[in-house]
């Protein structure tokens, strides 16, 4: 089976005594401490408008899985953003979104279990201007 | 002052090429190169409830503000698993020694990030998980 590895470093000295944080997380199949996931997604896209989409969309089979999701603004202006959120596509142009997230800035990258519990799981994806943004993402199931 | 958090994300035969992915974000306020500068600093706490409890209260004038939001499993049992939601939407599991990074809107004060030891029972024992916040809305007092 094949490994797959995540490893965090978080470094911060915005409080008087630094924190220092490491840890290293193996992706493994759901409830299984020797299963590697063994499927991979990875994607870059460009998005040129200001509207919503729909970057994973839910299905029945990631639902039943255990999944992990990777996303990364490689912006270097970071005054832009995308709204990651939680959502359903209630049409082919006007998605809408149940929850956001956060916000992910130029430079900005997120790393998540992805549970695609039901139909209202879509990742939508939002950017914050409509001038080429581009977004990479990885999955992992 | 400064924040940094770095993925280091690797695997060797994942794919017919190795994977190699590594990637250093500098946390900073919303939009601009301030670096954050609040922490909750890290906290454990040993989790027994099966339903979903309030990790991080979400306020109104979190809004448009950046925050990124650590959690990791510290459990060392490979089934036993938290379940992590906001505003009760489900994002995910995280199983034994996984973690998750993400950023936080706190889009409306129902946002709220919640955990559960779903799979808890009282012979599993209890599931430690640790978390950290770093965020800039001077409003909130994240003690949940």
């Amino acid at each position: 089976m094949p490994t797959t590895t995540a490893t965090i470093a978080l470094s911060s000295d915005a409080t008087d005594s630094a924190l220092s944080v490491s840890n290293t997380a193996t992706f493994f199949k759901a409830g299984s401490g020797t299963s590697g996931m063994d499927t991979m997604t990875s994607v870059s896209k460009v998005l040129e408008s200001l509207n919503q989409v729909d970057l994973l969309a839910y299905t029945a089979a990631a639902g039943a899985t255990h999944n992990f999701l990777y996303i990364n603004n490689p912006s270097t202006d970071v005054t832009e953003y995308f709204r990651i959120g939680l959502g359903t596509a209630s049409g082919s142009t006007s998605p809408q979104e149940t929850e956001e997230i956060g916000r992910l800035y130029g430079g900005d990258w997120m790393l998540i279990p992805y549970g695609a519990a039901d139909a209202n799981s879509d990742v939508m994806i939002t950017p914050s201007v409509a001038t080429a943004m581009t977004v990479e993402y990885m999955l992992f199931n | 002052m400064a924040t940094t958090a770095t993925l280091t994300l690797t695997s060797a035969d994942i794919a017919g090429d190795p994977v190699n992915v590594s990637k250093t974000a500098t946390l900073t306020k919303a939009g601009g190169t301030s670096n954050m500068d609040q922490s909750t600093g890290l906290n454990r706490v040993h989790l027994r409830e099966t339903t979903n409890v309030v990790l991080l209260g979400a306020v109104a004038g979190g809004n448009d503000l950046a925050g990124k939001v650590y959690i990791i499993n510290k459990a060392t049992d490979p089934t036993l698993y938290i379940t992590v939601t906001i505003n009760a939407q489900i994002i995910g599991k995280l199983y034994a020694g996984q973690w998750l990074f993400m950023p936080w809107s706190q889009t409306d004060t129902a946002a709220d990030i919640e955990i559960a030891a779903t799979n808890w029972s009282s012979t599993t024992g209890d599931i430690p998980v640790e978390y950290c916040l770093f965020h800039e809305d001077t409003k909130i007092l994240p003690d949940a």
